[in-house]
């Protein structure tokens, strides 16, 4: 980096123009000020021997500053580079040292010049492709450990660094395999004048394709009727359970029957449990889980009377809601009922999981919503959505909304995470019997015989149904099919899919929920299901609590720590009695006094010390007669000696 | 002994010469030798016999010259001869040899200094030999991922990149290159400008080292730089100042009112009944700790931002004095004190000369009386104010009529008032407790209200019997008051100070809307001219009742309370008993009456436990202190994930339980199709599965279910508060100090003096109606064990301990590449391989790698060279700097 030289004339003048800061400079001979106003005597001298001031202009507010200074920054300045112009587009990490530190220096009338360089030759190797900031901000893991904030140690904060960079970039990996997702989802557009609700089936039908027109079709099944369903997870099955003890399951894609039995029972609700091997039906009495043959495999008769299942699939709980107002989740790898609860509330017929953290909500004539988690007998919490009672509840799949139908007629969506935000009411023509989300959003609703869709429910655009159909008799339950633009509905007489354009999830996580698994992959997915079951014991409304610390506790210690840091020996003011023959000489006395105060003293500290165990705030002697701890098993296993 | 041997042939040589030496030089000497005559004649024929005896023990030649000098000597008389001739006769003899090595060598040194410097040697051979291995360890700690056994041998093959390109050298080769480069048959290759440039440029590191050196550089200059400047300036500032502290340490002990002095121990006695008295003892500690407080010796690094602070507190200052709020002993303007004393110590200003003797401690203790004082007539004095300005002038007069009085007689009042203000308080406090009961027996809301009769009369009795204690001394103290403020010789800023007491100050500082409504100073007033002749104590008599009134109803306006004027410790225990955060707008009034303690919150430190004796306070400010430290670490984590909205917001909001506007929001219209009545039959199906609803009870109950449900939640909510609130509890056992037997009832008076409570911990449902959320089934016990409840060892705040574990780590979150990467061993070690120590070789092989690794400390910003020389530079590495400081992570 070359000085820049003055010319004679004293008259210095330096322009460049970024988009940031546009520096002009007026250096002026001797001490003749042309701008500002003001003088400020900071010679100084440059080859030329001439004090010189400089008016630096930035920003539009002049600076007065010494030359030196001012030339430091010019050329400290040019590094700075004009940030937004220049790096548009490019890679910020794709420019190197060298090619920042380029200057280009001229002199024009007697005025020198300095420019940043421009690069006009492309880069050879530009790097990887940059990140939509926004598709970015999708995966962000949120703010980072502030590495300054913590301890002193260098090294610590090295690898806290790293680690940091390295989420950072996991982040940034996890925006880049978005690419991999290739599919898009579908959706109806209406022209002009004219509605997509006004839209048949039968057009659509007759519009797309073989495979998805197959996917649409009726299944009449006026015996048995009114119907519940379910799909299983991946989508891929589907089971159908009539009032009258009809119980199918199907792979309704290829229209493959599983099994089709007569449980000569009334079905109040079937579920799938975590694979499409086993399901479970709420029958008259009990709970009974048939393999998909039919076999009745068990009969779980701590549940009885219930009216709603759910199954909890990353907990392999069972949920039941009973007629007279018990709730029970049962493991279903052990065979076992974790709890059983009365809930107070009477008849619970209405009832669904939220999916992101495993609560169950139940909907109750007192027009209130009420959730439960497996690990207490009171309800978490409860929310008066109707001052009517509730007819139907669902949970979106993000956790995020919850919708709401009362006998009201009224449909409101909530804000699951923040209890008692409602962010939109809909009143409707005819009080929902039943709702439900799509993993895209869309909330379909059962009204009598009339089901319908709408789209951006949550932000309270929509004002007309985005879809609808008229079934041929009353709806009784309704399900979108995961990872396919498909709604099921069962009725009294049967069950019908409907073809709904963006609706599910059009690309599929395999690892998550496999609509093409094989025998094996399922098997192992089973497998891999089960080591990483979640205990039912961390179910509650933040999943994500368990990462966080259990503050109050850690208050307590803290406490109970400055408590006994700051103990005291108590003093003793102990006075020995007087006593006869010598015994209370100076010597004898004091000795007297120290062994009291001693005992006592020690006495004290004696009980401190076990106030601090009892705090667990020493050194913790025999871990091995803890109990057994949900997480014991991430935790490092124990070399035994010899 | 070869050396000896040598001496004393010299001695043996010499000492003629240097008797001869002599002889020429003085002259006298000899003459005086010879005229000294027969008995030193004798002696030199003896003395000479025994030299030539002696001669002849030694060799034969040297006899011979030794007889040659005495010859020549003894013919010459006066004639000189010199040594060094006689040593030339001699030749290239030993002789002459050995004059050049005498030369006695240096005193060997002492044992213990010799043993020091061979160990600092020592020390610092192994210090270079240690100190190779730092970068290397450094190096290893920091990396990510460590592999054993090491590798050992470079079994790298050079790229075509890497390999040297090659020159012809020799003429011939330079032939056969030239031709076969004619031919085309060798392609030079050729630099492009990118790759000229990668050469040329630094590797990232290498700026990065290179920045850092240089603002190392550049710091160590600007700290020296700024160190050599305040050194030059201020170092009698600071013997000042050392002095200046020592002097108030030695002022403390003097005034007797120490820590153990005769009057604390009374005072302690006192303490147990007397608040006054407590908080006399409380303040006295306070500025015990305070002065016997270490001065913290200054590090370089705070030198710059006290610079700045003293700059900012000195500008406050100035500004505080220019608007006349400056007060030095205000402890709440502390720090505007500390910087006046600092701003005066560097000689910015004399603004504390005058009185020496009148020395700050005293000063503080005056002040100490003068508030208890202004406080019990400030509302009088806001009375003043408010109706009757004029009488303020006629008590300037007075004050002006007095102030020849001054000095002694002064402070006599002083004590005698404050004996009297003792006397009305207790009077207070007993009346005010009474008064206080009968309020909480009726409690609830309707407590302020209805107190407010009761007290007003209370006051008005109570307030005349103090009238008719002391008409005279109110006119007394008006007196001195004005007499402190005139006569004081200190500067302008004193006077003012002196006269604005802190409260006032205070006020007028924090609460802009009260000092328009009421203008509080009462110099201000006692300056208005207008006139009336009316005594002040008939002034206070008629005044006192409407106005007290008025005040009331204005505090009342403002929000606040009074229930007395005088009973400050009543005040302060009763505001925090209430456990009532004072709303943003009123905080000062409430201040005005509690001197000794400030409003803060977390100073408030009270217990069950009884303080009793003075260790007893002190374990009670060090618990808070304790709560300090630990709310300071749980404060950064909770405050930034924002767990407790309610708490953020400081002030407390009522517990929300209307559910109805919660309920009632816009409801939009959907345009939705309208069943059909398809069948009949079904739906008469569908209602018999649940024939319960058709109750005519649950028909009615559907009808009118918008306010039925609402109520019902209503209470269920409240209900639910109830139960999770905290009990309050009463300690109070029956029997004592009261009659007992069956069926007896405790007083309520009893029941609450003894009642603890708990804090209310805010509801998270606090703000909303129509939600019930319960926190203990949520977080509940079985979470609660599997969280973490300690802060793990370099993190400092629960916010970043959280951060730390935020993100998955596994396949499901995570892509597989960053899966791998995150759950990447730290340590790899292979089956069966027996791992061996570290060789020098493994200083060689991180040599290698980069000139950046070997640079990363130590060394000054010299121009990096690239790898392949540094391949060869492997000494002189690793040294660190005198006086680096070494962070080795422990």
């Amino acid at each position: 980096m070359e000085p820049l030289s003055v010319p004679e004339s004293g008259f210095l003048h330096h322009s460049r123009t970024a988009t940031h800061n546009h520096l002009s400079v007026v250096a002026v001979n001797k001490t003749t000020c042309v701008q500002g106003g003001a003088v400020l005597h900071l010679p100084l001298l440059l080859t030329t021997q001439v004090p010189l001031l400089a008016i630096l202009q930035l920003n539009n507010r002049p600076v007065l500053m010494s030359l030196s200074f001012l030339l430091y920054t010019l050329l400290d300045s040019s590094n700075m580079a004009p940030i937004v112009s220049e790096r548009k587009g490019k890679r910020r990490r794709g420019k190197k040292p060298w090619q920042r530190n380029a200057l280009k220096s001229e002199v024009k009338d007697e005025v020198r010049v300095t420019v940043n360089k421009e690069k006009t030759t492309p880069q050879k190797y530009p790097g990887r492709k940059i990140v939509d900031p926004k598709l970015l901000q999708k995966y962000s893991k949120g703010q980072g450990v502030r590495v300054n904030s913590v301890g002193k140690n260098s090294y610590m904060k090295h690898k806290l660094k790293i680690k940091e960079e390295k989420i950072r970039q996991a982040e940034e990996e996890a925006a880049r395999a978005e690419v991999l997702l290739t599919e898009t989802s579908g959706q109806l557009e209406a022209e002009e004048d004219s509605y997509t609700a006004h839209i048949r089936q039968r057009d659509i039908r007759d519009a797309v394709d073989i495979t998805s027109a197959a996917k649409s079709f009726n299944l009449t099944l006026n015996q048995f009727g009114p119907y519940k369903m379910q799909f299983t997870r991946n989508g891929r099955h589907l089971v159908l359970g009539g009032r009258k003890g009809h119980l199918a399951a199907m792979d309704w894609i290829t229209k493959k029957l599983h099994c089709e039995i007569n449980v000569m029972e009334s079905i109040h609700d079937v579920c799938w449990l975590h694979t499409e091997g086993m399901m479970a039906a709420a029958q008259k009495k009990w709970v009974y889980i048939y393999d998909n043959q039919g076999i009745e495999i068990h009969c779980l008769k701590q549940m009885d009377r219930v009216l709603q299942l759910e199954f909890l699939p990353y907990h392999f709980l069972l949920c039941s809601a009973s007629e007279n107002g018990h709730l029970s989740w049962l493991d279903i790898t052990l065979g076992k009922e974790v709890i059983q609860v009365y809930t107070h509330k009477g008849r619970l017929n209405v009832m669904c999981q939220n999916p992101y953290n495993a609560v169950l909500c139940c909907g109750h004539p007192n027009g209130t919503v009420s959730m439960w988690t497996p690990n207490s007998k009171e309800p978490v919490t409860s929310i008066l959505c109707h001052p009517h009672p509730i007819r139907a509840l669902d949970v979106d799949p993000t956790g995020r909304y919850m919708v709401t139908a009362g006998a009201d007629k009224v449909m409101k969506i909530w804000d699951v995470r923040r209890l008692g935000e409602c962010l939109q009411s809909f009143k409707i023509n005819s009080g929902a019997s039943t709702v439900k989300f799509s993993q895209k959003g869309l909330l379909a609703a059962a009204m009598g015989n009339v089901v319908e869709v709408y789209r951006d429910v949550t932000t309270g655009v929509t004002r007309e149904a985005y879809m609808c159909h008229k079934s041929g008799s009353v709806i009784t339950d309704l399900q979108f099919c995961p990872y396919e633009d498909i709604l099921g509905i069962s009725t009294y007489r049967g069950y019908s899919s409907l073809i709904i354009p963006g609706a599910g999830e059009p690309n599929y996580d395999a690892l998550e929920a496999n609509p093409y698994m094989s025998v094996s992959g399922r098997r192992e997915a089973e497998v891999k299901a089960l080591l990483a079951k979640v205990p039912s014991k961390l179910i509650t409304l933040d999943p994500l609590s368990i990462g966080q610390v259990d503050t109050p506790r850690l208050q307590e210690k803290l406490d109970a720590k400055n408590a006994l840091l700051h103990i005291r020996k108590p003093t003793i003011d102990f006075t020995p009695r007087y006593r006869m023959k010598g015994k209370s000489g100076s010597a004898q006395t004091f000795k007297r006094k120290q062994k009291v105060k001693e005992g006592r003293q020690r006495e004290f500290l004696q009980a401190a010390i076990i106030q601090r165990d009892s705090f667990k705030l020493g050194k913790e002697k025999n871990l091995e007669s803890k109990p057994a701890e949900i997480l014991d098993r991430f935790k490092p296993k124990k070399i035994k000696k010899k | 002994m070869c050396i000896f041997a040598d001496e004393e042939e010299e001695s043996l040589f010499v000492s003629p010469a240097r008797g001869d030496g002599d002889d020429g030089g003085d002259g006298d000497d000899g003459v005086d030798g010879d005229a000294n005559g027969g008995g030193e004649e004798d002696q030199d024929e003896k003395s000479h016999a025994r030299l030539l005896s002696d001669m002849r023990k030694i060799s034969r030649r040297k006899t011979e010259i030794s007889r040659d000098v005495r010859t020549s000597l003894g013919a010459g008389g006066t004639v000189k001869v010199d040594t060094n001739d006689i040593l030339k006769r001699l030749g290239n003899s030993s002789l002459s040899q050995s004059n050049e090595k005498i030369r006695s060598l240096p005193k060997p040194v002492e044992k213990t200094v010799a043993r020091r410097s061979k160990r600092a040697a020592g020390f610092e051979k192994v210090a270079m030999e240690v100190n190779k291995w730092e970068n290397l360890v450094h190096i290893r700690r920091k990396s990510d991922q460590l592999t054993f056994p090491l590798e050992r041998a470079d079994i790298r093959v050079k790229t075509q990149d890497e390999a040297d390109q090659f020159k012809p050298r020799t003429p011939l080769e330079q032939e056969v290159y030239a031709l076969l480069n004619g031919a085309k048959l060798v392609e030079e290759k050729k630099e492009t400008e990118e790759e000229r440039a990668t050469k040329r440029a630094m590797s990232l590191q290498q700026v990065k080292e290179r920045n850092r050196e240089m603002w190392h550089q550049r710091e160590n200059k600007r700290r020296y730089e700024r160190k050599a400047m305040m050194q030059n300036k201020n170092p009698e500032a600071a013997l000042e100042m050392i002095e200046e502290l020592e002097r108030l340490r030695v002022q403390e002990r003097m005034s007797l009112r120490h820590k153990t002095s005769k009057w604390a121990h009374l005072q302690g006695y006192r303490a147990t009944r007397d608040k006054g008295a407590m908080a006399a003892l409380k303040e006295n500690q306070r500025m015990h700790r305070e002065l016997t407080a270490k001065v913290a010796a200054k590090t370089e690094d705070d030198e710059d931002d006290d610079l700045a602070e003293m700059e900012a507190m000195l500008k406050k200052r100035q500004e505080a004095v220019e608007g006349g709020t400056y007060n030095p002993l205000n402890p709440w303007i502390k720090d505007l004190k500390k910087g006046a004393t600092q701003g005066e110590f560097q000689g910015a200003g004399g603004d504390e000369d005058g009185d020496e003797s009148f020395t700050k401690f005293k000063k503080f203790w005056e002040e100490v009386n003068r508030r208890n004082l202004v406080e019990k007539k400030i509302q009088e004095e806001m009375d003043k104010r408010e109706e009757e300005g004029e009488v303020e002038g006629e008590v300037e007069e007075e004050g002006g009529e007095e102030e020849e009085g001054g000095g002694k007689e002064e402070e006599s009042e002083m004590e005698q008032e404050q004996e009297l203000g003792k006397c009305d308080k207790e009077e207070e406090e007993d009346q005010l407790e009474e008064v206080g009961e009968k309020e909480q027996e009726e409690g609830g809301k309707e407590e302020e209200e209805k107190e407010k009769p009761t007290t007003s009369e209370e006051n008005k009795d109570k307030r005349k019997r103090i009238k008719k204690i002391k008409p005279t001394v109110n006119k007394k103290r008006k007196s001195s008051q004005k007499n402190k403020t005139t006569t004081e010789p200190t500067s302008p800023v004193k006077t003012t100070t002196e006269a604005t007491s802190p409260d006032k100050t205070t006020t007028e500082a924090t609460s802009p809307d009260k000092t328009t409504t009421e203008p509080t100073s009462p110099d201000k007033q006692r300056n208005d001219p207008t006139a009336a002749l009316i005594s002040v104590d008939e002034m206070f008599d008629e005044a006192e009742i409407g106005i007290r009134n008025k005040v009331k109803r204005k505090l009342e306006k403002m929000g606040i309370h009074t229930k007395n004027d005088g009973g400050n410790w009543e005040k302060v225990k009763r505001k925090r008993r209430r456990g009532k955060k004072p709303s943003k707008n009123v905080p000062v009034k409430i201040e005005e009456f509690d001197f000794t303690c400030n409003d803060n919150k977390d100073n408030i430190d009270e217990k069950l436990e009884r303080v009793r004796t003075l260790e007893d306070m002190d374990d009670l400010q060090v618990d808070g202190g304790a709560k300090h430290l630990a709310g300071d670490v749980l404060k950064r984590g909770t405050g930034d994930l924002s767990r407790d909205s309610s708490d953020k917001n400081g002030t407390r909001k009522k517990v929300e339980v209307d559910p109805t506007k919660f309920i009632e929001i816009n409801t939009k219209k959907l345009a939705t199709l309208m069943p059909d009545n398809v069948s009949r039959g079904e739906e008469a199906m569908d209602d018999d599965e649940s024939d319960e609803v058709e109750d005519p009870e649950e028909v009615i109950r559907e009808a009118f279910a918008d306010d039925y449900l609402i109520d019902e939640f209503k209470s269920e909510k409240a209900a639910a508060i109830e139960k999770d609130g905290p009990k309050t509890l009463s300690l109070a056992i029956p029997g004592w100090g009261d009659w007992t037997g069956p069926n007896i009832k405790m007083s309520k008076r009893k029941l609450m003096r003894f009642r603890v409570r708990t804090p209310r911990r805010p509801r998270k449902d606090s703000t909303m109606g129509n939600v019930i959320y319960n926190e203990t089934a949520d977080v509940h016990d079985n979470l609660r064990k599997a969280m973490v409840s300690d802060l793990p060892f370099p993190f400092r705040s629960v916010r970043d301990f959280e951060a730390s574990i935020r993100a998955p780590v596994g396949r499901a979150f995570v892509p597989e590449a960053t899966h791998k990467k995150l759950t990447k061993p730290p340590l790899i070690t292979k089956m069966g391989k027996v791992i061996e120590p570290m060789t020098e070789d493994e200083l060689l092989r991180h040599k290698r790698r980069g000139p950046s690794t070997n640079d990363k400390r130590g060394r000054g910003g010299g121009k990096p060279s690239d790898s392949r020389s540094s391949r060869v530079r492997i000494t002189g590495r690793g040294k660190l700097p005198k006086g680096k400081k070494r962070d080795d992570g422990k």
